[in-house]
């Protein structure tokens, strides 16, 4: 009887597969994400009626308790985890004007409340709802509409970590270094929240593709990866291949994409680091501006002669401004050129994945910037697919240059006040141990308590010095300091300053 | 409980002489004597507690030394800070935290507790001093430090940002103890990238190969003259497993050096943490192993001697992952 009664589960199971791999409809990675982020940001109103402590669920045989998370008011932030629970954010609010518990962490007591007395999704119920199903699938069955992948590293956002019969997680962002930003319901925080998991975390999970995912998609998105923020680049390292047309050294990194267009663009159109001297350039070392960076050694660089007019340049940067509040744009520019004719250096705003820049956010045409200046600029974008275009149309003699760039959001609350910038050095380090020389940004303090600690934690000596020009002197007269490593602490105002100190 | 801070002592002196001996000569072949500072025992009156919920087992998810006596925990199902005492195993203290907490750091008398969207701070004795919430922008975060009296939140995409400006500061790479940022990269199948970016505004970039196929490069820690990463092989990639290793490469004002110590770390995890992994201003690491038994912090120090203490046979012996002992949910609904 009870191997019947398995056939007969297990036929269902496929049944229900094959229904749904035939209705289905294809999805694009982007819609995933669309799907399951608002999970994550939901904001709803709880009244007392839907926070309820171990109250019996009788049609459903089982007990709901609300998890402690959620208070009475409009605070709660999250689609609540509910044990077999597959909630729509439409389904949830209708559900709590019912009096429904807003989520349910009971799992030890038969029977499934959800959505009979409570609310919320469960891991898989979640996955269903990204994937754009209207059917429910449990890890066990999601094995039947979706694919393995051969690695973990091939998995892209909107595809899945599954562990059958016990877990299943969404996938985010696949970072380059092995850790993966996951979406989930699960019962560590009893709701719906972005989570991030390095490979040993992930032990026994099976990456996996969902069958009807959009991969038709991933020729004209040239496999585009937009970066979160905060994001900065001063465009140090070297420079990687465009995947959308296999141009070598255009991209920064992955987020970036170059773009030539106009009347007629050629080889010169392509911004490079400033160092280039491959063969898209012609006289690489001409229109070059000095200093090559405002930060560090390097910076991105339009090639502006020889100026063939009527073309174009772009260096694309793909964003994912998503997060609300406004964002600021901050870089360094330079164009040491007076008065050129046509010229224009433009930075436009995409919200739609590059089909339009519809959103000017700086254009400087004619003005000589002989050093190094940084240009501010904000956005109150939210779309996850933003691309951040810096232009050069028509041409000068000089090259234009961008550096130290950043895209930040705004702060909601701030703790304490930062540091000035680490501009504290000691030397000779190592010491002999007789003598040590210090300089250290402006305190507004014309002294320095220091204490000098063994790497056992015993003081081992202490002063107060004079600083003078922002830098100071110590001299060990009796021996003080032997051979070893000590920790060196200086307090001067309302700053500390540590480094630790080797003598030989 | 138990811990001895005796032996804490004899691995501080060990580390100290063998940290001495390769300011002089750091290209050497060095590697690690472990240690064990305490073992806490889950759910007894003065354990840990321990629980099996939907998607995860919990317990305690991050470590911090307090001092020479005193060592903190959080635990991720309770929701609680628990220092404890080396010396006798008692609790000192214990508090509450907001639900779910990731990670936490201790800096000069108070604990910054990084939670779903919001760094708590609270002082020795559990008192609230203030807190702040994160943009929403800033998603999946589960690491926090401090440095040099401010507060860096460590990305899942490698980066950091400092709190406490106007406008969040973006920055290269996660913040470490000695002011590094160090930032890692998976190149290909067998080979990752590292760069550094020193106090100094210095950066140093190399490469370095790995026999097998790289899963995951992940920051440990800095000193001023070694980079400790967690490197991350697959035994298997679909489903996945992987082997840990502690790798140690040498730093100097120049420039990164070479590969100077390859510790394999216990293939057991009996709860989830988010903090395994931690460098001492001295260059000691410590390794927190969750296991049947309790939890064990170790401390690895690194020494030239051929013949090094390594961890519990015991330990080295058990294999076991929480994901394989999940709470198995009836899913015919």
């Amino acid at each position: 009887m009870k191997l019947i009664s398995n056939r007969l589960v297990l036929f269902c199971s496929l049944l229900l597969a094959f229904t749904a791999s035939l209705s289905a409809q294809t999805i694009t990675r982007t819609q995933i994400h669309n799907n399951a982020r608002p999970f994550t940001t939901y904001h709803f109103t709880a009244s007392s009626s839907n926070i309820q402590p171990a109250t019996s669920c009788p049609s459903a045989g089982g007990n709901v308790t609300t998890p402690s998370w959620v208070t009475v008011g409009s605070s709660n932030v999250g689609m609540a985890y509910c044990w077999g629970g597959f909630s729509s954010l439409t389904s949830f609010t209708s559900g709590l004007s019912n009096g429904k518990s807003a989520g349910d962490n009971d799992c030890s007591t038969n029977g499934d409340c959800c959505e009979t007395c409570a609310l919320g999704v469960d891991c898989s119920g979640f996955v269903s709802h990204a994937w754009g199903l209207t059917t429910k699938y449990s890890t066990t069955t999601i094995p039947n509409i979706s694919t393995a992948y051969n690695s973990a590293s091939q998995v892209k956002q909107g595809d899945c970590f599954n562990l059958s019969g016990s877990h299943v997680r969404l996938v985010d962002t696949n970072y380059v270094n092995g850790s993966f930003l996951l979406m989930e319901s699960s019962a560590v925080d009893w709701k719906v929240s972005y989570r991030t998991y390095s490979a040993s975390q992930l032990t026994s999970y099976t990456p996996r593709w969902y069958v009807h995912v959009d991969t038709s998609g991933n020729t004209p998105i040239c496999n585009r990866y937009y970066a979160t923020l905060p994001y900065s680049n001063s465009f140090e390292p070297a420079w990687e291949t465009d995947s959308c047309n296999s141009g070598p050294q255009r991209s920064p990194d992955k987020y970036w994409k170059g773009y030539t267009g106009g009347t007629s663009p050629d080889g010169d159109d392509n911004w490079h680091r400033d160092d280039y001297t491959g063969g898209e350039w012609t006289s690489p070392t001409s229109g070059q501006y000095t200093p090559a960076a405002s930060n560090g050694s390097y910076s991105a660089r339009f090639h502006n002669a020889p100026p063939p007019a009527g073309s174009i340049g772009a260096l694309d940067l793909y964003l994912d401004l998503s997060g609300a509040g406004s964002k600021t744009i901050k870089f360094d520019y330079i164009h040491n050129e007076a008065s050129p004719a046509p010229f224009a250096f433009n930075v436009e705003l995409s919200t739609d994945g590059g089909i339009n820049f519809s959103n000017a956010l700086l254009t400087i045409t004619s003005a000589q910037v002989s050093t190094w200046t940084t240009q501010t600029v904000n956005t109150t974008a939210t779309s996850s697919t933003c691309v951040l275009r810096f232009v050069v149309s028509d041409k000068g003699n000089q090259d234009v240059g961008i550096d130290n760039l950043s895209v930040t959001p705004t702060v909601v609350t701030g703790i304490n006040s930062p540091d000035a910038p680490d501009l504290f050095s000691l030397y000779p380090n190592p010491t002999d141990g007789t003598i040590l020389n210090g300089t250290l940004p402006e305190t507004g303090c014309p002294t320095m308590d220091i204490h000098i600690y063994s790497i056992l934690g015993s003081e081992v000596t202490s002063s107060q010095v004079n600083i003078s020009g922002n830098s100071f002197f110590l001299h060990f007269t009796n021996g003080e300091l032997a051979s070893g490593v000590y920790l060196f602490v200086g307090t001067s105002g309302n700053k500390k300053f540590i480094k630790k100190i080797v003598v030989n | 409980m138990k811990k001895s801070s005796f032996f804490l002592t004899i691995a501080f002196c060990l580390q100290y002489f063998a940290h001495a001996q390769q300011v002089a000569s750091s290209a050497l072949k060095a590697g690690y004597s472990v240690t064990e500072l305490t073992k806490t025992a889950w759910n007894t009156p003065d354990g840990f507690p321990y629980q099996q919920v939907a998607g995860a087992n919990l317990g305690v998810t991050s470590f911090e030394i307090i001092d020479n006596n005193r060592i903190a925990f959080l635990s991720d199902a309770s929701n609680e800070i628990l220092v404890i005492y080396k010396s006798t195993g008692k609790t000192n203290v214990k508090f509450s935290v907001p639900q779910a907490p990731r990670d936490f750091v201790y800096d000069q008398g108070l604990f910054y507790v990084l939670g779903d969207g919001m760094v708590s701070i609270y002082d020795l004795t559990g008192k609230a001093v203030s807190s702040t919430t994160l943009p929403e922008s800033l998603v999946g975060v589960g690491r926090i430090t401090r440095y040099n009296n401010a507060t860096y939140l460590l990305l899942p995409s490698g980066n950091s940002v400092l709190l406490g400006a106007s406008a969040l500061q973006g920055f290269k790479g996660w913040m470490t103890g000695s002011g590094n940022f160090i930032y890692t990269a998976i190149l290909n199948s067998n080979s990752y990238a590292v760069q550094v970016t020193n106090a100094d505004g210095k950066v140093f970039n190399a490469n370095f190969n790995s026999d097998k196929k790289v899963a995951g490069v992940y920051v440990v820690g800095s000193t001023i003259d070694r980079i400790m990463l967690d490197v991350q092989t697959y035994v298997t990639e679909s489903p996945i497993s992987v082997e840990r290793h502690l790798i140690t490469i040498s730093l100097s004002p120049v420039g990164i050096g070479a590969v100077v110590s390859d510790k394999k770390i216990p293939d057991l995890y009996y709860v989830l943490s988010d903090k395994e992994l931690s460098v001492l201003p001295n260059g000691a690491v410590l390794n927190m192993v969750s296991a049947p038994d309790g939890v064990h912090l170790f401390t690895l120090t690194e020494t030239e001697m051929t013949k090094t203490n390594d961890y519990p046979s015991a330990i080295l012996a058990t294999k076991y992952h929480f994901n394989d002992h999940l709470i198995q949910l009836n899913e015919s609904k």
